[in-house]
C-alpha cells in the first residue's frame, strides 16, 4: 500500500504524541504513536496486573522490533502505568502530550463520540462503571490515577459503543416497557465499535469512496468476542451485540442469542441467582458449551477447508453469522463490501468461505484461491465481478484511539470521516485482549 | 365434509365449524377456560359450553380437527385421534408442558362427546421437524440443553405450510424445478417469518417458545440475556414475575403506551405510534434478510395469518430493501397474500390429513353399526 503520508495542521493543540492505554481486567496494553504522521513508537503489554498469581508481573515491551520482557509489581492497573512510564524514561521516549483510553461501556452517559476527560465527564464515569463490572472499573482507576499524576495532560475517553451512537431507535429499542426501557437505560449500545469504525474507514479508503457514501457489513470476528455491524453511510446503523456483549453470535464462551424463556428457566433452575447464570452464560456457553472440549472455534475448524468436514458445532457457529449477514446486507443495501477483521476474520480462510458459500445471490463472490493464499492485509479477495467487494483488514484499536483522541483534541469531531492516512498492516490481532467486553 | 376444528390452549379453546372444507365457517368463535386448576374439568366445561350454546343447530360434524402447537416428538405428521395416540401424546408432556395437556384433554373430552366420529390432531411443529439442526442449536452445553429442552423451533407451522404451497401452485406453471426460495411472514398476535427452500424451513425466527423473534402485541420478542440478568439483578422481579412482563406487558402495545393489536400498529398513522411501526419494520427487515441468506436468496414473500393485509403496509419499503440487496439476482421477488384464518388452514390441513390417511379408519368404523357417521 501507499507510504506514510504527513499532514500539518499547524494547530497548537493538536497533541504530537499520543499515548493508548486499553485496559483489561487483568492487563494493560499500551502504544505511543506520533501524530498524525501515525508512526509507532513503542507498544506493549502488562501481564498480571492486579492480586499476585501463579506468575509474576510482567510487561511485555516492544520497541524498534525489539521484544523485551521486564517483571515488576504491579498490584493496580495505575501501578501498571507507572512502570511504563518508567519504562518510557528509562528509553528517553518522547513525553505524550496526551493519552487516550480505550472504555468498553458508555452507558447512557457518553451516548456520544468520544469525550474529552473534564470534570463532567470525571463525575459521569462513576455511574457506567457497573455496565461492564470486569472491564470499566479498572479502566475509570486508570483514567483517574493519570489524572492525579499528571493533572495538565489531556486525556480522551474513547468508548465500544461510541460508534454505535447512530444506530437509531428503530434498531435500538427494545419492545418493553417505557417504565423499564427510560428508567434503567434498557436499550442496544452495540460493542467493538472502535475496531468497527478503524475497518469501515479504511474499507472506505482502499474502495476510494468518501466514508460517507459508503455501506457495508463489517464482521469483527475475534477468538473470544464478536460481533457484526451494518453500516449505512459510514455509520453504524446495527450491531449484534445489545444491551451487553452477550447478544448475537456465538462466541468462544458466551451464548449469543437466547429465548429469553431460557434465560427465564435458567435464572429458575439456579434459585434466582443472577450471577450464576450470568457466568453459565459468558464462560460456559458459546463453542466451548456446544463442543464440550474447546472454546477456539479454531480447534473445531481444523482440518475443514482441506478436505474435512464440518461437524455441528462449526455449522451452527457460521449459520449464525450468514444469518446476521444476510440480515445486514438487506439493512445496509446496496453494500460495497463485506469487511473480516480480528483473528478468526482475518486468518481463518475457512471462515470467510463458509460464510460467503450460498450467497451469490447477494452478489457476493469470493475468489478462492486468493482467500486461501492471503500474505499480506489489506486484500480484497472478491473474483473480479462479485458486486460486494470482500475485504480482509487488520484491525487496529490502538490507532484508531490514537487517531479519535488526536481528533478531539485538534478539535475536530471525532466521527468526522479520517483523512485517507495510510498505516496497512500489523502483527496478527492480539484477539481477545482487545476485543472483549464484560 | 362437515368439519369442526378445535383451538385448546391453557386459557381457552377456539372454535369453527364449516359445512365444507372450502367455505369460510358458519359460526367460529373462542371460549375461555373457567380458572380451575383442574384443567380436564374446565375443558369439559368450555367445550360443553360450545357444543350446547354455539354448535347446537348444527349437523354432527363429519371430522374433528383438533390443533396442537407442539406434539412433542411424538408423532411423525397429523395423526388420528385414538386411545393410542392420545396416550402417547400424554406422555410427551414434559417436553411442551405449556402446549400439550390442553390437547390431549380436549381429544379425550372429544372422544367421549363424538364417538365415532374421526378426529384427527393436527400440529404446527411438524412442517418444523425438518429445521436443519445448526438452526436449531443453541450455544448451551449439553445438559443444559437437555435439561430445559432448549431447541428452536416455529409456532405457525401451518401458515407456512399455506405459504409453501401456494408458491408450489403457482410456480407449477411456470416450469422450472428449482425449490422456490420464500420469505413466508406470518402475521399474527405473536408474528413469525420463516425462510423456506421448496417446502423445508431452514430458519425460523421464534425459539424454544415464542418469546423469541419478533416483538408481538405484548410480547417482546428477541431480547439480550444480558436484560434479563440486569432487570433480575437490579428490579427485584423473579423468573414468574419477568415470564409476565415479557409475555404480556411488552410488545408493540408497551411500544405504543395502549392496547392495539397488529393491524392497528401497521395501518395506523398517529406519530405515538410511529416507534412501534419502525421497531417492527426493521426487525422484519433483517428477519427477512436473513431468511434470505439461510435459502440462498428470495423468489417470494408471503404474507399470511390473521394480519395479512397488514402485510400491505409493510410490503413497499420491504421488497425495495430486499430488491437492492438482491440485485444481482436474476429473479424478481413475487408477493403473495394468502387470505385465509387459522381456522381455515386448520380446516383445510385436518380434511387433507384425513383423506391422506382416512380410508382403512373409514371403512373400520361404517363397519360399526354403533358409531355411525352422520
Amino acid at each position: 500500500m501507499a507510504g506514510l503520508l504527513t499532514r500539518s495542521d499547524g494547530l497548537a493543540t493538536a497533541p504530537r504524541h499520543v499515548l493508548v492505554f486499553n485496559c483489561g481486567s487483568s492487563s494493560l496494553k499500551y502504544s505511543l504513536l506520533e501524530m498524525p504522521s501515525e508512526r509507532e513508537i513503542t507498544r506493549g503489554e502488562a501481564q498480571r496486573v492486579g492480586p499476585v498469581t501463579a506468575e509474576p508481573a510482567r510487561i511485555l515491551h516492544r520497541r524498534d522490533g525489539v521484544l523485551e520482557t521486564v517483571f515488576r509489581e504491579m498490584p493496580s492497573h495505575v501501578a501498571a502505568y507507572d512502570a511504563v512510564r518508567e519504562l518510557f524514561a528509562r528509553d528517553g521516549l518522547p513525553r505524550p502530550d496526551a493519552i487516550g483510553h480505550r472504555l468498553v461501556h458508555g452507558g447512557r452517559e457518553f451516548s456520544g463520540a468520544a469525550s474529552r476527560l473534564t470534570p463532567e465527564a470525571d463525575r459521569a464515569l462513576d455511574a457506567v462503571a457497573e455496565l461492564a463490572p470486569i472491564h470499566n472499573p479498572p479502566a475509570i482507576q486508570l483514567v483517574r490515577g493519570c489524572r492525579d499524576r499528571a493533572p495538565d495532560l489531556p486525556q480522551v475517553l474513547v468508548f465500544d459503543t461510541s460508534f454505535h451512537s447512530t444506530i437509531g431507535d428503530a434498531a435500538r429499542t427494545y419492545a418493553l416497557p417505557q417504565a423499564i426501557r427510560e428508567g434503567l437505560g434498557i436499550r442496544k449500545y452495540g460493542f467493538h465499535g472502535i475496531s468497527h469504525q478503524y475497518v469501515v474507514s479504511e474499507a472506505a479508503r482502499l474502495l476510494g469512496v468518501p466514508l460517507t457514501e459508503l455501506n457495508a457489513v463489517s464482521c469483527h470476528l475475534g477468538s473470544g468476542g464478536a460481533s457484526l455491524c451494518a453500516v449505512v453511510k459510514g455509520k453504524s446503523a446495527d450491531n449484534t451485540m445489545g444491551y451487553s456483549p452477550l447478544q448475537g453470535l456465538i462466541m468462544s464462551t458466551r451464548c449469543g442469542d437466547l429465548d429469553p424463556a431460557l434465560t427465564l428457566q435458567l435464572l429458575a433452575r439456579a434459585g434466582g441467582d443472577a450471577r450464576a447464570v450470568e457466568q453459565l452464560l459468558n464462560h460456559k456457553s458459546g463453542v466451548l458449551g456446544l463442543s464440550d472440549r474447546t472454546a477456539d472455534i479454531r480447534d473445531v475448524l481444523a482440518g475443514y477447508g482441506a478436505g474435512g468436514t464440518l461437524d455441528e458445532v462449526g455449522q451452527t457457529y457460521l449459520w449464525r453469522q450468514r444469518k446476521y449477514v444476510g440480515a445486514y446486507l438487506a439493512l445496509a443495501a446496496p453494500a460495497r463490501a463485506i469487511v473480516f477483521t480480528d483473528t478468526i476474520g482475518e486468518t481463518v480462510p475457512a471462515v470467510r468461505a463458509a460464510l460467503c458459500a450460498g450467497l451469490e445471490a447477494f452478489g457476493v463472490e469470493l475468489d478462492d484461491a486468493a482467500n486461501r493464499s492471503v500474505q499480506e492485509l489489506p486484500v480484497d479477495v472478491a473474483r473480479r465481478e462479485s458486486r460486494v467487494r470482500l475485504l480482509v483488514i487488520a484491525t487496529n484499536e490502538e490507532l484508531a484511539i490514537a487517531r479519535i483522541t488526536h481528533a478531539v483534541l485538534n478539535g475536530e469531531s471525532a466521527t468526522d470521516e479520517r483523512p485517507a492516512i495510510a498505516r496497512t498492516t500489523r502483527a496478527v490481532s492480539d484477539g481477545d485482549l482487545a476485543t472483549e467486553g464484560a | 365434509m362437515r368439519t369442526l376444528t378445535l383451538r385448546p390452549g391453557p386459557r381457552a379453546i377456539g372454535f369453527a365449524a364449516f359445512a365444507t372444507e372450502e367455505s369460510r365457517p358458519s359460526v367460529r368463535g373462542k371460549v375461555h377456560l373457567p380458572p380451575s386448576e383442574d384443567l380436564r374439568a374446565g375443558i369439559d366445561e368450555a367445550l360443553a359450553q360450545i357444543l350446547g350454546e354455539y354448535l347446537c343447530e348444527l349437523p354432527r360434524p363429519d371430522l374433528v380437527v383438533i390443533h396442537g402447537v407442539h406434539d412433542g416428538h411424538t408423532f411423525a405428521g397429523p395423526a388420528m385421534v385414538t386411545s393410542d395416540s392420545i396416550s402417547a401424546l400424554r406422555q410427551a408432556a414434559s417436553a411442551a408442558p405449556l402446549h400439550v395437556p390442553p390437547t390431549v384433554q380436549t381429544a379425550a373430552a372429544i372422544q367421549r362427546h363424538f364417538p365415532g366420529v374421526p378426529a384427527v390432531f393436527v400440529f404446527e411443529s411438524t412442517f418444523f421437524a425438518t429445521l436443519p439442526v445448526r438452526e436449531r442449536l443453541y450455544a448451551l452445553d449439553r445438559g443444559t440443553r437437555a435439561e430445559l429442552h432448549a431447541a428452536r423451533s416455529g409456532f405457525r407451522g401451518l401458515f407456512h405450510a399455506e405459504a409453501a404451497e401456494a408458491v408450489a401452485r403457482y410456480r407449477a406453471g411456470l416450469g422450472g424445478g428449482a425449490p422456490a426460495r420464500i420469505a413466508s411472514v406470518c402475521l399474527e398476535s405473536k408474528p413469525e417469518v420463516a425462510g423456506i427452500l421448496g417446502r423445508r424451513p431452514m430458519l425460523v425466527t421464534s425459539g424454544t417458545t415464542p418469546l423469541e423473534g419478533l416483538p408481538g402485541e405484548h410480547n417482546s420478542g428477541e431480547m439480550d440475556p444480558g436484560i434479563v440478568l440486569a432487570l433480575a439483578q437490579t428490579q427485584a422481579l423473579g423468573p414468574d414475575e419477568l415470564n409476565e412482563v415479557f409475555t404480556h406487558h411488552s410488545g408493540l402495545s408497551a411500544l405504543s403506551g395502549r392496547d392495539m393489536d397488529l393491524e392497528e400498529v401497521l395501518t395506523c398513522t398517529e406519530p405515538s405510534t410511529q416507534l412501534a411501526r419502525d421497531v417492527f419494520a426493521h426487525r422484519l427487515l433483517i428477519a427477512c434478510g436473513a431468511a434470505a441468506a439461510a435459502v440462498g436468496g428470495l423468489d417470494a414473500l408471503v404474507f399470511s395469518g390473521g394480519h395479512a393485509s397488514a402485510g400491505a403496509a409493510l410490503q413497499g419499503r420491504l421488497v425495495e430493501k430486499l430488491s437492492l440487496a438482491l440485485a444481482g439476482d436474476p429473479h424478481s421477488i413475487d408477493v403473495v397474500t394468502i387470505d385465509l384464518g387459522i381456522d381455515e388452514v386448520l380446516c383445510r390441513a385436518g380434511a387433507q390429513a384425513w383423506r391422506a390417511m382416512g380410508e382403512p379408519v373409514r371403512s373400520r368404523q361404517a363397519a360399526r353399526p354403533s358409531s355411525p357417521v352422520p
